[in-house]
């Protein structure tokens, strides 16, 4: 049995660089998307939060399964010709976006309206203060939260899978397929994503207590 | 410019289609749901005893489910399984997947309301001379299961939209209906806009009976 497990591990372990590839670019994009809407959706305007409450809503409210066939199957109608990983890549970054958006709203909320007021006396006008003083503070809150949501994103593109994007779980299938034993294989496949979901999840806790300071 | 024909007739010519698949949807989420509760109870007792014999296997397994996506858990449960000798339907491997998956996080749930209760609660139990088990069930369990409500609520939503993986061990759920028909039909995209509608409708009502029930409760207190 163990020679099981050695013989199919170069397979899973390219399928497994595959995955934490995946999850680093749909993190980093997600995070674009999200620290972007998160602003947004503290502004002013009726309009632009209008409009990010409903891609947040549409998007939440839809299984991430779902999201993957609809974005693979309407690139056509932008031109772009059915390739996987980028719907992939898309859906999966616009899903963690949404995430990530309500976690900078929330961190943006949460700090004291003291914090603007102090701005407003300074005479700052609305980007500015926002620029310089309540998203560096914003952002620095959200990372325990965000570092969670990288945990969300590797298991989210455990997905990928099922639209045939090589990654962790397709190596996986590959593998039972060959050797007929599925319940090893996947119980390795399980372990591994285990060992990466566990690292980053020890990780956050480390930001976290390092991050703590006393209000 | 690409062009945005929307095919109305292939979705009202399949709407019994969809119905079907909904009410698979909703089967196997309240199945899943229902066991998350039981299980969740019983894996509840595990994770706040003071035994390590307890607690141990507890935190383990919900580490387990944490940390490994619910589709791996689906595949080992539905292939992984016959080669150990336990064969089930597609439906009872997706909804034990689900079950085993939202146990774990049901069970943290139902943790943090049972340490919301003060402590004060305990001790009138135990000055009126119950025992800490009779105390947890007379007591504590009402409380803490009726202020975790609106979480348990939430999980259930996600749980509705993980239910959509089962699509993937054959079983004919609303993705899987989406997945046969644009196989059937061209109309590729129109299929999955109307999934999702449907999805985001079904959704949208559970969100808002639990905006009711938290509005309801307020009023109360």
């Amino acid at each position: 049995m163990f020679s099981l497990f050695v013989g199919t591990f170069p397979h899973l372990a390219k399928g497994a660089v595959n995955t934490l590839y995946f999850s680093a670019v749909c993190l980093i994009l997600g995070l674009v998307i999200g620290i972007l809407s998160g602003i947004l959706s503290v502004i002013p305007s009726k309009i632009i939060r209008g409009i990010i409450f409903a891609y947040i809503y549409l998007i939440r409210g839809i299984p991430l399964l779902v999201l993957l066939f609809l974005t693979y199957y309407m690139l056509p109608l932008f031109g772009i010709d059915l390739n996987a990983g980028i719907a992939a890549a898309a859906s999966i970054s616009i899903y963690t976006g949404a995430f990530i958006s309500e976690i900078i709203r929330a961190a943006i909320n949460s700090l004291p309206g003291g914090q603007t007021d102090a701005a407003k006396s300074l005479g700052m006008e609305y980007w500015l203060y926002m620029r310089k003083v309540i998203v560096p503070q914003a952002l620095r809150q959200s990372l325990p939260p965000i570092v969670n949501i990288a945990l969300m994103c590797i298991k989210f593109t455990a997905l990928i899978s099922i639209i045939s994007v090589n990654d962790l779980t397709l190596a996986g299938k590959e593998m039972s397929e060959v050797t007929l034993k599925p319940f090893h294989i996947y119980a390795e496949v399980a372990l591994i994503y285990f060992i990466f979901c566990f690292s980053l999840s020890r990780l956050g806790l480390y930001l976290e207590k390092r991050l703590h300071y006393v209000h | 410019m690409p062009t945005f024909h929307f095919d109305y007739l292939i979705i009202e010519r399949n709407l019994p289609l969809f119905l079907k698949g909904l009410i698979v949807t909703i089967e196997i989420s309240a199945v899943a749901s229902v066991a998350t509760l039981i299980w969740g109870l019983i894996l509840l007792f595990f994770r706040i005893s003071k035994r390590k014999i307890f607690y141990w296997p507890a935190m383990g397994y919900i580490e387990f489910v944490r940390n490994v996506p619910v589709l791996i858990q689906m595949y080992i449960i539905y292939f992984g399984l016959p080669s150990l000798g336990l064969t089930f339907s597609s439906f009872v491997c997706g909804a034990m997947a689900l079950t085993i998956q939202n146990g774990g996080y049901m069970a943290e749930i139902f943790r943090g309301a049972v340490e919301s209760i003060s402590t004060s609660q305990y001790e009138s139990g135990f000055a009126l001379g119950m025992r800490r088990f009779l105390v947890m069930r007379k007591i504590i369990l009402p409380q803490a299961l009726k202020s975790a409500i609106p979480s348990m609520i939430s999980q259930f939503i996600l749980l509705l939209k993980d239910s959509s993986l089962a699509s993937s061990i054959a079983v004919v759920e609303l993705t899987h209906i989406g997945k046969l028909l644009t196989e059937r039909s061209a109309a590729t995209y129109e299929v999955f806009i109307t999934i999702a509608i449907i999805y985001i409708v079904v959704s949208s009502i559970m969100s808002l009976a639990l905006d009711y029930y938290e509005r309801k409760v307020r009023v109360l207190r």
